[in-house]
C-alpha cells in the first residue's frame, strides 16, 4: 500500500491531527481532487511544532484560509521571542537570514508597525519599496515582523541544536527530538511505495535526516515544497554531509526529488531552485518544478497543494 | 461520553450500548447520558436509534417536553407524523404556554400535520385539507405569540404560498408576501437556518438572485449538518416544488442534494424524472455556476452530477414487468477479460442465477432495466458468463441481449481500495433502486467499517469483503459501492445485518457488505 509521510513547516500550528486534517482536505480539494484515503494511500503527518511553541494554536480554520489577514494564514503564527546566538557562527547566520528578508533595522520595523497603527495610517512608502521580498510584498509590517521572528527562530533553534524549554517541565534538543520523531516515523512505515512530502522548514528537516542521519530508513521519493535549502546560510550549515557536487541524499532516497517553488515565496524566492546545489556524484537529479501561487503570500501550503502539477507528479510517484 | 465528532458508528454503537443496559438506576449516570445523546443523534439523522432511545427516556422522564419533542420528530422523520402528533398534544399539555419548548412543540406539530398534507397532496381528501389547517393554526400560535418564531413564520409562509399555488378553496386566509417581507425586516444573523429562512421568504416573493445568493450563504456555512440540509431540501422540494421551476431552481436542488451527500449521513433520493432533470442541468456552464453556487458549490456540484452520470449505468432487475428483485451495473467486458458483443451487467448470484437457487430469479425470468433512460428497452438475459455462489463472491456477471442503450457507459472500477479506518476515515457511496413502489435513485453516503484488501494490492481468488454501514433496503442487492473521490466502483454490494468483524476481529455490528470488485476479477481470471 503507498504510504506518504509528510512533515510541517515553520511557526505554530494547530493540533496534530487538525493539522493533519487539514493538509489531507488541502489534497483533496479542487477540480483535480486527490483524496489519499479514498485512492488507498496511507499517510502520516510528522509533527513537530510543540517542540517550539507552548501550545497549538487554537485558531484552526485560519490555517486553512488564505485570506492573508491573520499571522496563520501567513505563516507566522507562534510570535516567538528572538532568538539569542550562542556564538560568533550562530550570529553570523542570523544576521545573513535576516538580511535575506529584509534590510530594515528592528527600529525601523518598529517605526514601520507604529505608522501602521496609527489612526489611518500605513506603512512608510519607504519600507515597502525595492529591497528584498519580504519588503516589496504589499502585507502590513506588523504580519512581515512575525513572519521574519517566526523563520529565525525555528530554523536557528534546529539547525544549531539549541536547547529549548517550550512549556513548564519540558526541554528539548531541538534538532535531535525532530529528528528522532521523522526518523521514527519512517521506520513505522511498511510500504513498497514511499514518499515523503515535505513543506518550507520540514524540506530541511527531511533532507537533513535522509542525508546526515546514519540510521534514517530509506524512502523512494522526496518531494520539497517552498524549500529553504537553496539558501547558502542553511547549506553551509548542512556541511559536511552536504557539498555542491555530492549533495543529492542517494544512499537513502531510491527515487526522484522534485521540487517544487514559487519564484514569488520569500522563503525560497531567493534561490529557488535546488538541482545545482543538490547533485548526485556531479550529476543534477532534483527536478526543480516552478508553479504560481495566488495572491501575495505565495509560500502558504494550501496553495502548494492545489497545483495540479503537484498533484500529477504525487500521482505519479505513488503510482496510483 | 463519546467525543463529540466520533463517528456515526461509534455513536450507533454508543447508543445501543445504553439501550442494552435498561433499565437504568433511577436518576442515576446512565439517565442523564441517554437524554444528552439525543441532541447527537438528531443533528446526525439517526432517527431509528433516537426514537427508540427517546422512549426509553421518556418512561423514565414522562413530563420531560423536550425529550417527547425528540421523540416526536423521530417519529416524523421515520414516517409517523400522525403517532408524532400524539406526542406532541400530550406534551403540550405539560408546558407553559409561549414558553420556548411551547414554541418549539407546535412548530413540530406544524411540520407533522404538513407532512400529512404534503405526502396526500396529488389526492386530497377532507382529512388531509384539515392537517393543512392544523399546520397553519400550529405555526400561527407561537409566530403571534412572538414575531422573532421566524422558523414559525416561514413555514406558515411556505404553507400558505402552497395552498395558493394549488388553487384550495380552503387556503389559509394570510397575506404571506408581506409576512415573508416582515421576516426579511429582520436583522441578519450567523446561524445558518438563517440564510435557509432568508432564502424562502425570497422565494415567495420571487426574488430568484436573493435565493440564489441566501442558499450560496447556507451550504458554505460552516456549521451545517446533514439534519440542516436535509430539512430544507425537503422543504424546497415539497412544498416550494422548487424541482417544477426551471432549470435555475433544479441547480439549486442539486447543490443542496450535492452539499448534503457530502455530510456524514446524508442521503438522497431522486426519482428517475428527477434524475434526468438534474442531468439536464448539469450541462449547464462552469461560470454561471460559480455565479449561483461560488467556486466550492461548483466543485461539489460537479462531483454530485459525476454521481449522477454513474447513476444511468445501474439497471433494476425484475422479475417479469413487475417486482423490483435487486440491481446491477454495466461493467465493461475488457476488466473482465471476456469478449461479449452485448452489454455486461455484474450483480449478485442472490440476484439472478442460472438455477434459480439461493431464492434468485433463472436467468430466462429477469428482466434488465435501465430507469434512468427514457424509452430503454427492457434487456434479457443472453448468458451467464461467469458466477461464484452466495458464500463466495455472491456474483453474477451477464451478458444482456443486447448493446447497452446509447450513451451508457460502463462504469469505472478503481485499481485501489480505500485505507481501513485505522489509517483514516473513508467514506463510500452506494447507488441502488430501494424497495417500495416508486422507481427511486438512492444514493447514499456509508462509513467505511473494515475490509479485507490485501496491503500490497494483490488480490487473490478468494472473496474480499468490505464493511460499511448505511442503511441499505431491500433492493439495494447488487448495487455499486463507490469511492468517495471520484465515483469508481470499488466493490458490489450484497447483503446486511448483524455482521461479525472483520480481520479476525472480535465481536459483531450492524453492517452492509460488498465483495471487493478487484477480487471478483482475479477470481474469474484464475477461472
Amino acid at each position: 500500500m503507498p504510504h506518504v509521510t509528510f512533515i510541517h513547516g515553520l511557526a505554530n500550528k494547530p493540533e496534530a491531527d487538525k493539522l493533519y486534517e487539514i493538509w489531507l482536505r488541502a489534497l483533496a480539494k479542487g477540480d483535480d481532487p486527490l483524496d489519499l484515503r479514498s485512492a488507498g494511500v496511507t499517510s502520516r503527518l510528522v509533527y513537530w511544532a510543540d517542540v517550539l511553541y507552548e501550545q497549538p494554536d487554537p485558531d484552526v480554520a485560519a490555517h486553512e484560509s488564505t485570506a492573508e489577514r491573520r499571522p496563520q494564514e501567513v505563516d507566522a503564527a507562534g510570535d516567538p521571542p528572538p532568538p539569542v546566538p550562542a556564538d560568533a557562527r550562530e550570529k553570523a547566520f542570523l544576521d545573513a537570514m535576516r538580511a535575506r528578508f529584509t534590510t530594515l533595522s528592528d527600529a525601523e520595523i518598529a517605526a514601520a508597525v507604529a505608522a501602521e497603527n496609527a489612526p489611518g495610517g500605513q506603512a512608510p512608502e519607504s519600507a515597502a519599496a525595492g529591497g528584498t521580498p519580504l519588503e516589496r510584498i504589499p502585507l502590513p509590517w506588523w504580519l512581515k515582523k512575525r513572519i521574519l521572528a517566526a523563520q529565525l527562530r525555528d530554523a536557528h533553534h534546529y539547525l544549531f541544536n539549541v536547547e529549548h524549554s517550550p512549556r513548564a517541565g519540558v526541554r528539548y534538543r531541538v534538532q535531535d527530538e525532530i529528528r528522532r520523531r521523522f526518523v521514527s516515523a519512517l521506520k513505522a512505515v511498511d510500504s513498497d511505495r514511499h514518499v515523503v512530502v515535505s513543506h518550507s522548514m520540514g524540506t530541511l528537516i527531511a533532507y537533513d535526516c535522509l542525508k546526515r542521519v546514519a540510521d534514517c530508513p530509506s524512502v523512494d521519493a522526496l518531494v520539497t515544497l517552498g524549500s529553504p535549502l537553496g539558501l547558502d546560510e542553511v547549506q553551509d550549515c548542512l556541511e559536511p554531509e552536504w557539498t555542491r557536487s555530492d549533495g543529492y541524499p542517494a544512499s537513502r532516497l531510491q527515487g526522484p526529488w522534485v521540487d517544487f517553488f514559487d519564484p514569488l515565496d520569500v522563503v525560497c524566492g531567493a534561490d529557488p531552485k535546488l538541482a545545482n546545489d543538490f547533485r548526485s556524484a556531479g550529476q543534477a537529479r532534483v527536478r526543480d518544478a516552478q508553479v504560481a501561487n495566488a495572491g501575495w503570500w505565495r509560500h502558504s501550503l494550501v496553495k502548494y497543494f492545489g497545483q495540479p502539477e503537484l498533484r500529477r507528479t504525487l500521482r505519479e510517484l505513488l503510482e496510483i | 461520553m463519546l467525543d463529540e465528532h466520533c463517528t456515526d458508528e461509534a455513536l450507533i454503537a454508543y447508543t445501543r450500548a445504553l439501550l442494552a443496559e435498561y433499565p437504568w438506576p433511577p436518576a442515576g449516570e446512565s439517565s442523564r447520558t441517554a437524554a444528552a445523546l439525543l441532541d447527537r443523534l438528531r443533528r446526525r439523522r439517526q432517527f431509528a436509534p433516537l426514537a427508540e432511545l427517546a422512549d426509553r427516556v421518556a418512561r423514565r422522564a414522562p413530563q420531560d417536553a423536550r425529550v417527547r419533542r425528540l421523540q416526536a420528530q423521530a417519529l416524523i422523520e421515520t414516517g409517523q407524523p400522525s403517532a408524532a402528533i400524539d406526542v406532541i398534544q400530550a406534551a403540550l399539555r405539560k408546558v407553559e404556554a409561549r414558553s420556548g419548548e411551547w414554541a418549539e412543540l407546535h412548530g413540530l406539530l406544524g411540520r407533522a400535520c404538513k407532512q400529512i398534507f404534503i405526502d396526500a397532496r396529488k389526492a386530497l381528501d377532507a382529512a388531509d385539507l384539515a392537517a393543512l389547517q392544523n399546520a397553519v393554526r400550529a405555526y400561527r400560535k407561537p409566530w403571534e405569540a412572538d414575531p422573532a418564531n421566524t422558523w414559525h413564520a416561514i413555514n406558515l409562509v411556505a404553507v400558505a404560498a402552497c395552498a395558493e399555488r394549488m388553487q384550495l378553496r380552503r387556503a389559509p386566509r394570510l397575506d404571506y408576501r408581506a409576512l415573508a417581507r416582515s421576516i426579511l425586516a429582520t436583522p441578519p444573523t450567523a446561524d445558518p437556518w438563517d440564510a435557509a429562512t432568508r432564502a424562502e421568504a425570497h422565494l415567495a416573493l420571487g426574488e430568484l438572485d436573493e435565493v440564489e445568493e441566501q442558499i450560496r450563504r447556507f451550504l458554505a456555512h460552516d456549521a451545517i449538518d446533514a439534519f440542516a440540509v436535509a430539512s430544507t431540501l425537503r422543504q424546497f422540494e415539497q412544498v416550494w416544488e422548487l424541482g417544477r421551476c426551471g432549470e435555475r431552481s433544479r441547480v439549486l436542488l442539486d447543490a443542496m442534494r450535492a452539499r448534503l451527500l457530502g455530510l456524514p449521513g446524508g442521503r438522497c433520493d431522486l426519482s428517475v424524472r428527477e434524475l434526468l432533470q438534474s442531468q439536464q442541468a448539469g450541462a449547464a456552464p462552469n461560470a454561471r455556476l460559480e455565479a449561483i453556487l461560488g467556486v466550492d458549490g461548483t466543485r461539489s456540484y460537479r462531483w454530485w452530477q459525476a454521481g449522477l452520470r454513474s447513476a444511468s449505468s445501474v439497471a433494476s432487475i425484475r422479475a417479469g414487468l413487475d417486482e423490483r428483485i435487486g440491481t446491477g451495473f454495466l461493467v465493461a467486458p475488457a476488466e473482465f477479460g471476456v469478449a461479449a458483443e452485448g452489454a455486461l451487467l455484474l450483480t449478485n448470484f442472490h440476484v439472478v442465477n442460472a438455477q434459480g437457487s439461493a431464492g434468485a430469479l433463472r436467468a430466462e425470468d429477469a428482466a434488465i432495466v435501465f430507469e434512468a433512460v427514457e424509452a430503454a428497452p427492457h434487456y434479457g438475459v443472453k448468458r451467464i458468463v461467469w458466477s461464484s455462489p452466495v458464500d463466495r463472491h455472491d456474483a453474477a456477471l451477464i451478458e444482456l441481449d443486447g448493446p447497452p442503450p446509447a450513451g451508457l457507459e460502463a462504469l469505472t472500477i478503481a485499481r485501489r481500495l480505500p485505507v481501513r479506518p485505522e489509517d483514516g476515515p473513508s467514506r463510500v457511496y452506494l447507488i441502488g433502486h430501494t424497495g417500495g413502489g416508486g422507481l427511486e435513485f438512492s444514493f447514499q453516503d456509508n462509513e467505511l467499517l473494515d475490509h479485507e484488501g490485501p496491503r500490497d494490492n494483490l488480490f487473490g481468488a478468494a472473496p474480499c469483503r468490505l464493511h460499511y454501514r448505511a442503511p441499505t433496503e431491500k433492493g439495494n442487492s447488487g448495487s455499486p459501492v463507490f469511492n468517495a473521490a471520484d465515483w469508481k466502483v470499488i466493490a458490489l454490494h450484497h447483503a446486511g445485518g448483524i455482521l461479525s468483524r472483520l480481520n479476525g476481529k472480535p465481536d459483531t455490528y450492524p453492517a452492509n457488505e460488498g465483495i471487493a470488485l478487484l477480487s471478483i476479477i482475479s477470481a474469474m481470471r484464475a477461472g
